[in-house]
């Protein structure tokens, strides 16, 4: 039976494989798109707008108060002035808001229609994130799916789950680890990784 | 338990389980940023797809793979803009135009 399952699932996969190839190949053979259009574009979500934007966004608030709160306030507008790299237009960037971690509060970011993750900070979601298991159980039961995950928060703590839709693009802004005073902004951005811009974990401790 | 080994590991890299699925992603942005289609038109068919899927009964739909259902998207898409039927207009550059933007036929002659 399981072995069938497999089988099956073999299958697909050479099946989805092959139609992807095809596609492409027809596609630039059309001249619809360039021999390396794809390779561009992979290029630019890979290197340009990734989560070292969100790294960048986050580690300003944690410096800088006045930012963090505007951020809050009103996202796209706050990270404009980062002048960061300009995002693929209306891919993702448009409706980006920021939620704020602080004492006795965390927040998670679930996607219940996966497809609204602001790819041009965070960069390309977890393989994971995706998972309708996790989409679910995320919104029934975070402190439980949290704690699975590695990240323990105490009873007290009220967590904040947001489900990202076309109209508000959800991330986190992590608290700043302690012992960071002295660190660069290059040092913090270091400590902002991808997933605590989704919540399921803390930025990274200073070490 | 895990829900995934990439969960908590993944510091920057896109996550794919195979370069297929890296490619169908870059496919699908690609034809959108040479304006193909609205970005917002492949969300709402993987939005679609999806619910189709979870509409099925679960002893037919098989075992969920995102990627599947961004194939199955990409797909509809380039049938519904006849990205591979219709004729290829170019400009003077000899780059492609896409038809949603392509300059009206002038009827008057």
């Amino acid at each position: 039976m399981s072995s069938d399952l497999f089988k099956y699932n073999d299958e697909r996969e050479a099946a989805s494989a092959a139609k992807v190839r095809a596609l492409e190949a027809l596609l630039i053979e059309k001249g619809v798109i360039g021999s390396d259009s794809v390779d561009a574009v992979l290029d630019h979500f890979e290197k340009i707008a990734g989560p070292f934007n969100g790294a960048r966004i986050v580690a300003r608030a944690w410096v800088d108060p006045a930012f963090k709160q505007r951020l809050i306030d009103d996202t796209p507008t706050a990270i404009a002035e980062l002048q960061l790299p300009v995002g693929m237009e209306g891919a993702e960037g448009e409706h980006m808001a920021a939620v704020a971690n602080g004492p006795g509060v965390h927040n998670l970011i679930i996607c219940t229609l996966c497809s609204c993750y602001p790819w041009p900070v965070l960069g390309l979601p977890p393989y994971w994130y995706k998972d309708p298991t996790f989409r679910s159980r995320a919104a029934r039961e975070p402190r439980k799916v949290l704690a699975e995950v590695g990240l323990d928060l105490p009873a007290d703590t009220e967590i904040k789950v947001w489900d990202s839709s076309g109209h508000s693009r959800w991330f986190v802004i992590p608290e700043r680890p302690s012992g960071t005073e002295d660190f660069t902004d290059e040092m913090l951005m270091d400590l902002v990784t991808t997933e605590a811009m989704i919540g399921v974990a803390l930025a990274g401790p200073a070490s | 338990m895990k829900l995934h080994e990439t969960c908590t590991t993944d510091q920057a890299a896109p996550q794919f389980d195979h370069e297929w699925q890296r490619r169908a992603f870059g496919l699908a942005l690609a034809l959108s940023e040479f304006r193909h289609y609205d970005w917002s038109e492949f969300q709402e068919g993987l939005i679609a797809t999806i619910g189709e899927w979870e509409a099925m009964p679960e002893s037919e739909r098989g075992q969920w793979q995102y990627y599947d259902h961004w194939v199955t998207t990409l797909d509809k898409l380039v049938d519904r803009h006849e990205l591979l039927t219709a004729p290829v207009l170019t400009d003077a550059d000899d780059h492609a135009i896409p038809h949603d933007h392509a300059i009206p036929h002038d009827h008057d002659h």
